[in-house]
């Protein structure tokens, strides 16, 4: 029995560590300019279409599975970084200051518009992984007498090297400190002479990168496909809200909590089909309870 | 504004439909096709239209339905029910079709019925196979059989000819054709004295399957049966290897068709299922298809492409008979007997079911891949 939770727990943590590095990218944005971007799950979509554009185009056998991994990971980094830099210069900044209910609608828009784009390549068929790099990814690593697939023990390492990288950027950088002194203040930071158009961008970027790469880690687990960013991306987002949103520690506990709860509502016997649920009754449980979340603030209204 | 921007779609509408029947040839037989050819049942889609464009360019270049020929209007329903419906709505009120060709799931399909029934117009659904589909309506037909038909003939040869007598069945939430199918085989393996040990579910668009995987395994089943479709059946099977399953799996028509069987992994390797057509087929109608196809699509049909090029038949059997009446096109159709088709001799049951054999084929090695066999026949 003990086996079995720790299996269930484990199960959870590694959609947790998926859902946080995706709820970063939501945290990142709200903290900075309260925006809850609903295409980031596109972000996370694109750069697992982007990775694997990158395999289908190499040719077969040229490097070594085990560099080319990393290597598509980064490229998926990459690309999740860039339209998300494309979509704020596109989309976001020429209707900032026209109310957050503009931006919301936007953000909306441009997620549809990325599905679309993306269901143009293969007609929305989905892709996977074949050869060596899938042979690894599916590797199965026997715990007991349970077969792990390989990937997995990926997620929790990819997940906490980039988060720490985050922490360091948002807390020891002179960009980190732009970053905050922008989220308390966006007003008085441009009066101080911080460029705040070019640090909503960067944060943009940092936030695509991490939804890049988690887009990849699914992706070698399962298939690329145009609407795969969908559910992780509402996950990810009910996880920022639950961890507090704009709270960069709160998203990492959210997201790695939103994962074990949806694991430990199947321990306790719910089919795993339905496992989703557990995520929306959290989130209502923690709105009702604690509506600023596991580590946010509460905002005070000034009259 | 609004009312304007209505009245304006309307007004074109009205203009395009207009044009559109003056300006083609009165004379054709215009025949709708609504079909997933986006999405990610796609690879469905196109099979299901290669077969259906194969046997209309057969007709049309041997001089039509007598002297007519076949017009196709094909609309994208990206293998949603929503978008079904309104495709339906389209091709029936704008296009004015004798008869639909199409949807090809279960779930589809029972939202389609809803608007073939109101607008009346023949519905001639080539793939979706959950009972309900044809029940109370005159004016829905089925190629392919009924879940609880395969459901029943896949319970059978696992049970008596493999031996097998503990099964799991691992269903998508989602589908209408996965619980139908799943209920009719859980039904008769039971019948047959095998004990389902465990029964679990998924979402579409879930990735991780481990932990119904890990549930199925303790259970100490033999086989799976997984009624589903790309792309999580394929993910199921290689999940089935990474989480060290010993037996087999099997599934249902569904799965053959190459965007299961070649992203599945080599776990598929001798798994069966139940299928309306094999390529082994020593008929020379089917022949001739085999070579068609190869020739267009560069692979070996599957059923969907067999039943795509068999629902033309039907229909245009029908007109041939009846004219281009969408009501006695449905008359004529529930009274179809032994049409020659790829997938056997059609006749038409009561309901609008065609009554069929199914085929039970075994998936294995062909060169660097992998290919579905003919192994037995299961007659009704």
């Amino acid at each position: 029995v003990v086996d079995d939770f720790l299996y269930y727990l484990m199960a959870g943590v590694c959609l947790g560590a998926i859902y946080s590095l995706v709820a970063l990218g939501y945290t990142l944005v709200y903290g900075i300019i309260k925006l809850i971007n609903f295409a980031h799950g596109e972000f996370f979509m694109v750069g697992a279409y982007a990775g694997f554009a990158v395999y289908s185009l190499a040719p077969a056998g040229a490097i070594s599975p085990w560099l080319a991994i990393p290597m598509i990971l980064l490229v998926s980094g990459a690309a999740g970084a860039g339209i998300a830099w494309v979509a704020e210069r596109v989309a976001y900044r020429p209707i900032r200051g026209s109310g957050r209910l503009a931006a919301l609608l936007t953000a909306i828009g441009v997620s549809f518009c990325l599905q679309n784009l993306a269901a143009f390549v293969n007609h929305g068929n989905a892709l996977s992984y074949h050869g060596a790099i899938d042979t690894i990814a599916q590797h199965s690593i026997y715990v007991g007498t349970r077969g792990i697939r390989s990937i997995q023990f990926l997620y929790i390492p990819a997940s906490l090297l980039l988060t720490l990288g985050l922490w360091y950027i948002v807390y020891r950088t002179r960009l980190g400190k732009a970053m905050r002194a922008t989220s308390q203040d966006l007003d008085a930071a441009r009066l101080m002479g911080i460029n705040t158009d070019a640090v909503i961008s960067r944060t943009f970027v940092l936030g695509g990168f991490l939804a890049g790469v988690a887009g990849t880690l699914v992706a070698l687990q399962s298939v690329v496909e145009p609407m795969m960013g969908f559910m992780p991306g509402l996950n990810a987002f009910i996880a920022a809200v639950v961890g507090g949103i704009g709270s960069i520690p709160g998203a990492t506990i959210g997201g790695y909590a939103l994962g074990i709860v949806q694991y430990l509502v199947v321990y306790a016997g719910v089919p795993t089909g339905y496992k989703d649920i557990a995520s929306f009754a959290l989130l209502i449980l923690v709105l009702v309870i604690r509506p600023e979340g596991i580590l946010g603030t509460r905002e005070t209204q000034k009259v | 504004m609004r009312n304007l921007a209505v009245g304006l779609a309307a007004a074109l509408g009205v203009a395009f439909s207009c044009a559109g029947c003056k300006s083609k040839d009165a004379n054709e037989v215009k025949v709708g096709v609504s079909l997933p050819l986006s999405g990610a049942l796609v690879s469905y889609g196109k099979d299901v239209m290669a077969g259906v464009r194969l046997r209309v360019d057969q007709i049309n270049a041997s001089g039509g339905i007598k002297g007519r020929k076949i017009a196709l209007t094909v609309e994208d329903n990206r293998g949603d029910p929503t978008d079904t419906r309104s495709s339906i709505k389209k091709l029936t009120e704008v296009d004015g079709v004798v008869a639909i060709i199409g949807p090809i799931t279960s779930t589809s399909a029972l939202a389609a019925k809803m608007d073939a029934d109101r607008a009346g117009v023949p519905l001639i659904t080539p793939t979706a196979t959950n009972d309900k589909v044809t029940e109370n309506t005159r004016w829905v037909f089925r190629v392919i059989f009924t879940d609880s038909f395969q459901g029943g003939k896949v319970a059978t040869y696992v049970c008596q000819t493999m031996g097998l007598k503990k099964a799991a069945t691992l269903i998508d939430n989602n589908s209408d054709y996965s619980k139908g199918l799943a209920a009719s085989f859980a039904k008769e393996f039971a019948a047959l004295g095998g004990a389902v040990t465990a029964s679990e579910s998924y979402q579409q668009k879930d990735t991780d399957f481990g932990t119904q995987m890990d549930k199925i395994i303790k259970s100490g089943a033999e086989i799976i049966f997984v009624p589903g479709y790309p792309p999580e059946v394929p993910q199921i099977i290689k999940q089935a290897k990474v989480s060290g399953f010993k037996g087999l799996l099997c599934g249902g028509d569904g799965w053959d068709n190459a965007a299961v069987i070649d992203n599945a992994g080599d776990k598929i390797v001798d798994c069966v299922f139940s299928a309306p057509f094999y390529v082994e087929d020593n008929r020379p109608i089917v022949k001739e298809f085999v070579q068609a196809i190869q020739a267009s699509s560069k692979k070996l049909p599957g059923s969907f492409e067999a039943l795509g090029y068999d629902s033309v038949s039907l229909v245009a059997e029908a007109v041939g008979k009846a004219g281009t009446d969408r009501s006695a096109v449905a008359k004529a159709l529930h009274e179809l007997k032994d049409v020659e088709g790829v997938t056997g001799k059609i006749t038409m049951g009561p309901k609008g079911d065609a009554v069929r054999p199914a085929f039970i084929k075994k998936v294995v090695r062909k060169g660097d891949g992998f290919a579905a066999k003919y192994v037995t026949t299961m007659n009704p």
